[in-house]
Order: C-alpha cells, then structure tokens, then sequence
C-alpha cells in the first residue's frame, strides 16, 4: 500500500526564516513546455519537449509580526536578490521530499474581510538564472530534506543520518543545496555547515560536497550552493562549530539535477 | 601506505573523513586501497608525489616604501 502523508506536516523556510507558523498552504507547480511540431505527414499531434518551469504559491495569516508574514514578504516583493525557498513535506524527518525553490516573489495579496481573520497570498516565479550562484538547472526542484529541522546544542553538532534517496544510485549533473538558519544563539566561534557524499552507506569515504559559507555566531542566514558533477548515492549533513554555548536550528535540503 | 593531499575539489572547500578523521584542503593522508577509494578517481585526492610544493612567498617591495 502506497504510504501517504498529511499536509499538516508540511514546513515552510524562506529566506533565514521559518514561516510555517503563519502559512496553512504551499502549493508547488512544476511544468515543461512543450513545442508543437505537428506537419501534413502526421495523423496526431507531435510535439517537442522544451523549458522546465516552476512556481510556488502559498497562503496563510497576515501578522505584523517581527519576522512574521508581512515584514517578510513584503521585503522581497521587487528585491533584486531572489529568495530561497524551502516546502519540506511531512517534514521533521531526515529523508523525507521538499521542494527546493528559488524564487521570486511576484505577487503579495492581502485580504481584511469584516468577519474573518486577515490572510494573505503569496505567489513565487522560479528561477535559474542565480547570478553568482552558477549553472542552476532548475528554478524549482524536488529534493530531499536532510535534517529534522530541530534546535541542536552547540555540543552535539556532528554527522547527521545519511540519506539514499531518491534515486539508489549516484549521478552525474551536480545539485543545489538550500541551507535556512532561522535561529542561532551559538556564541564564541562561528558553525560550519556542510554537504557530504559517500559511495558508501556508513560514509567511511565521506567527501565534502558542498561547503555553505561559516554561520557567524548568533546570525541568522540562508544560502543556496550548486555543485557540478558527479553526486555519489549517499549524501548527508554535517556540522561542528567553534563556539562554545548555545544552540542552532538550521534546515538543509539537497535536489539533484 | 601512499600519501595523498587533500586538493579541495571543483571548489577548492572539500575536505574528507579517512577512519573517522577530518583532513582539510592541503593535508596529506595515506590511503590503504587507493584503487578502491572512489575520492582519488573524483579528484579529491592527489598523488603526493604528484604534488608541486608551494614554490616560497616572494617579499613585495613597493616604490617609495618598506617591504
């Protein structure tokens, strides 16, 4: 029997915040053109396959909120920078899908009804052309969440669990991974977060596949990496630090291309 | 065992975990199977024989000024 998951698992990072708080609704849309190519020697359509597309539409509660939904969304509404988007499903357990997206905002909708809570609506136009970022195949991609998402003591940083997924085998065109720090009270020394890849399951040949840039103490951030070339079947997340108190909660997800 | 140097990958950043030890860009490892270890096909680990040594810093003089 298929298993299924429920929505209500569902979280939402964008940027260096976790807005699942105030969502109730993520939906993802992912499309391919399509070129027709139909001729007189044809008895049905024909077509050819063309560009990839995808976007991300999302609703829940206006709130004035520090860091809620409306400072954030209105911040990136005309920014030249595009947002990093995270939609982890059943999230909370390492393994499991998410969309990993980057996006930019092209639509805030704020609605006041006389009888109801304030809601808003929020709609994002992937994106590949990521500027410093490189070759990133996809705007919107699926992936693959490789932590729970959970606060960490700055003393029990380490390897987190490897994931085979979604493919059981290696391939060959690099990936994106979608690192989101929405809280960070590690004091002392900065924390240095990493993708590692594996051809074995126990990572006893462990390499480091991408390198997010030092999280300075007490800094929240976000930060989209691609890699090239070939991803062995095995990947996780690791992370050590050099302060010396406090925690970090940090989401990192990885889609290959 | 030969010795390889960790050369850092495409972006120059990676390290890796040999029997559980860390070893950044530019150290050197000794690798029991090398034919096996899928790092030295991948281009993590360099030959450290095959290694040039960083030539030495030469000192900069600038005009009109102390090195």
């Amino acid at each position: 029997m298929p298993t299924f998951v429920h929505g209500k698992g569902t979280k939402v990072y964008l940027d260096e915040f976790d807005l699942t708080p105030f969502f109730n609704s993520a939906d993802v849309t992912l499309t391919n053109e399509t070129a027709e190519v139909t001729s007189f020697a044809d008895s049905s359509k024909v077509y050819l396959l063309g560009l990839a597309d995808g976007t991300l539409s999302m609703s829940g509660m206006w709130s004035a909120d520090t860091d809620g939904s409306d400072e954030e969304l209105q911040a990136i509404l005309g920014s030249a920078s595009a947002a990093n988007i995270t939609v982890a499903e059943a999230a909370g357990t390492i393994g499991n899908r998410a969309t990993i997206a980057r996006c930019d905002e092209v639509n805030y909708s704020i609605s006041n009804p006389v009888a109801d809570v304030s809601t808003i609506t929020a709609d994002f136009q992937g994106t590949a052309n990521s500027g410093a970022l490189g070759s990133m195949t996809y705007g919107v991609t699926g992936g693959v969440q490789l932590t729970t998402g959970s606060s960490i003591d700055y003393n029990a940083l380490g390897n987190l669990a490897g994931v085979d997924a979604p493919l059981a085998a290696s391939s060959s065109a690099g990936g994106a991974g979608l690192l989101h720090v929405p809280t960070n009270s590690v004091g002392g020394g900065a924390t240095t977060i990493k993708i590692q890849h594996d051809s074995a399951s126990d990572f006893s040949s462990a390499a480091d596949l991408i390198s997010f840039t030092a999280v300075s103490a007490a800094t929240k951030t976000s930060e989209m990496v691609v890699c090239s070339g070939t991803v062995n079947r095995y990947v996780r997340a690791t992370a050590s630090t050099a302060g010396s108190s406090g925690s970090i909660t940090f989401m990192v997800t990885f889609a290959r291309f | 065992m030969p010795k390889y140097v960790v050369t850092g990958g495409t972006d120059g950043q990676s390290g890796v975990e040999v029997d559980g030890k860390r070893y950044e860009p530019g150290d050197t490892v000794e690798i029991a199977n090398p034919k096996k270890d899928w790092r030295v096909e991948a281009g993590y680990l360099k030959l450290a024989s095959k290694v040039k040594p960083a030539s030495p810093a030469k000192p900069v003089h600038k005009a009109g000024g102390k090195a």
